[in-house]
């Protein structure tokens, strides 16, 4: 007891997944504390924020369907189990295609459409600068639209609304050919994919 | 922790709800009868230990002397055992809908499976159908979905309708395809797509009430609403992508 207090103060249940499997109500701080983190690790992976997000929203669906099955005392144990969630979330969507909602349905959990500054910051989490090198070699495989497109806003980085004035068409349809362009281009960037190390230090 | 930006509207969206959900649960548990563990580490009085002991060997010897004189030993295996989880759909609930579409460059059609959920839902699989199995398709090769799979579940009843989009992506097709599917009741008299610019036209529903819709493209259906005309109102829901 006299650790506890020690370490948590006041006798409160221990933050994370621990506590959140003694006091539920809590489980929404460990979204708020991870949801950027597994949120980058799909957004290098699927190159697409809204998969990236779908795929996010689903794991932690998935963890706070499972939480009370949660055996660790530890937070590191937390984390694992976290991660353990988030790849089998990634090798479905590869292997079906589409992102499984089973566990946001289940619970009745509303996702919310992405606003454009929500877009663009998981866009900044992909962190496509770092593909570079595979897009520019990759880049004559793609049809005239597309690789305009991604010609200026990754390599460029220009605004979408700069891009959208350049070539006659709204933000939106930019989006959608750049977020084409990368998934077409996913099985040569897919080399590219952070190390879990990676992950975690940036 | 950190809070969520205000722009952020989505994340915080699901922020709200896993702070409902769990305030919810947290009551409910709250509320649960709490069990007595005193009462399970209580030391079992001896005589009961004995009599559990006199009755395991009883079983043991009548099952050693069915093995032994039985003629064919024949202990069945009992059908009921490997049932699945409550909330998986029996597999005579489990059927594949007679609505398909064709895919822009496979050949392999999209269809659905309809099943019903423990609590009485309704529940679809999207995917493709080859030998009248759903499954998904990757390099040209199928894969059969787990039965337990399920895409969208809802009270069709209370609704009339369920349906849901699904984005697909390939390396084949140039952006994907986004597929809208779904079941509708014997009350709803028609579905129609309406684009974001008015323009309309109908969806193909089936007898059993299934219709599947692929288009090409990611965010295909962005903008675009499924009117539902029922008995007595029109609905229109907002498809997302």
């Amino acid at each position: 007891m006299g650790r506890r207090l020690l370490r948590f103060g006041h006798g409160r249940a221990a933050p994370g997944f621990v506590g959140a499997r003694e006091d539920p109500s809590t489980f929404a701080d460990v979204y708020v504390e991870y949801h950027e983190q597994v949120l980058r690790f799909f957004a290098r992976r699927t190159f697409d924020p809204e998969t990236a997000f779908d795929l996010m929203a689903e794991t932690f669906a998935e963890l706070f369907a499972h939480i009370d099955g949660f055996r660790g005392d530890t937070e590191e144990q937390g984390r694992a189990w976290m991660w353990t969630v988030a790849r089998h979330q990634l090798y479905r969507w590869r292997e079906r295609g589409i992102v499984e909602r089973r566990s946001i349905e289940r619970l009745g959990i509303p996702v919310a459409t992405l606003g454009q500054v929500e877009y663009e910051r998981i866009e900044d989490l992909a962190d496509l600068q770092r593909v570079r090198p595979q897009l520019e070699q990759a880049l004559d495989q793609l049809g005239s639209e597309q690789r305009e497109a991604l010609q200026l806003r990754v390599l460029e980085q220009r605004e979408y609304d700069d891009i959208a004035q350049q070539c006659g068409a709204s933000p939106q349809v930019i989006r959608a050919r750049v977020s084409r362009g990368l998934r077409q281009l996913a099985k040569s960037l897919a080399e590219a994919e952070p190390t879990e190390s990676e992950e975690l230090f940036t | 922790v950190t809070k969520i930006p205000p722009e952020h509207t989505a994340a915080r969206a699901l922020e709200d709800s896993f702070r409902q959900l769990g305030e919810e649960r947290a009551r409910a548990q709250a509320q649960a009868p709490r069990q007595a563990p005193r009462r399970v580490r209580r030391r079992a009085p001896r005589i009961v230990l004995i009599a559990l002991m006199a009755l395991l060997l009883a079983a043991v010897a009548a099952t050693g002397a069915k093995v032994f004189l039985d003629d064919d030993g024949g202990v069945k295996p009992d059908p009921k055992a490997h049932k699945g989880h409550r909330l998986d759909p029996t597999s005579s609930d489990r059927r594949l809908g007679l609505a398909s579409a064709a895919d822009p460059v496979e050949s392999q059609p999209w269809g659905l499976r309809l099943s019903e959920s423990a609590n009485g839902n309704t529940c679809l699989a999207l995917g493709r159908v080859v030998g009248g199995r759903l499954g998904t398709v990757r390099q040209g090769r199928f894969t059969a979905l787990p039965a337990r799979a399920v895409d969208v579940c809802g009270p069709l009843g209370a609704r009339h309708v369920v349906t849901a989009t699904r984005s697909s992506p390939s390396s084949i097709v140039a952006g994907g395809r986004d597929v809208l599917f779904g079941v509708v009741d014997r009350t709803v008299r028609g579905l129609e797509l309406r684009s974001a610019t008015g323009q309309t036209a109908p969806v193909s529903v089936k007898g059993d009430g299934t219709f599947v819709v692929v288009r090409r493209g990611h965010g295909a259906f962005g903008g675009t609403q499924l009117v539902v005309r029922g008995p007595a109102d029109v609905r229109a829901i907002a498809l997302d992508r």
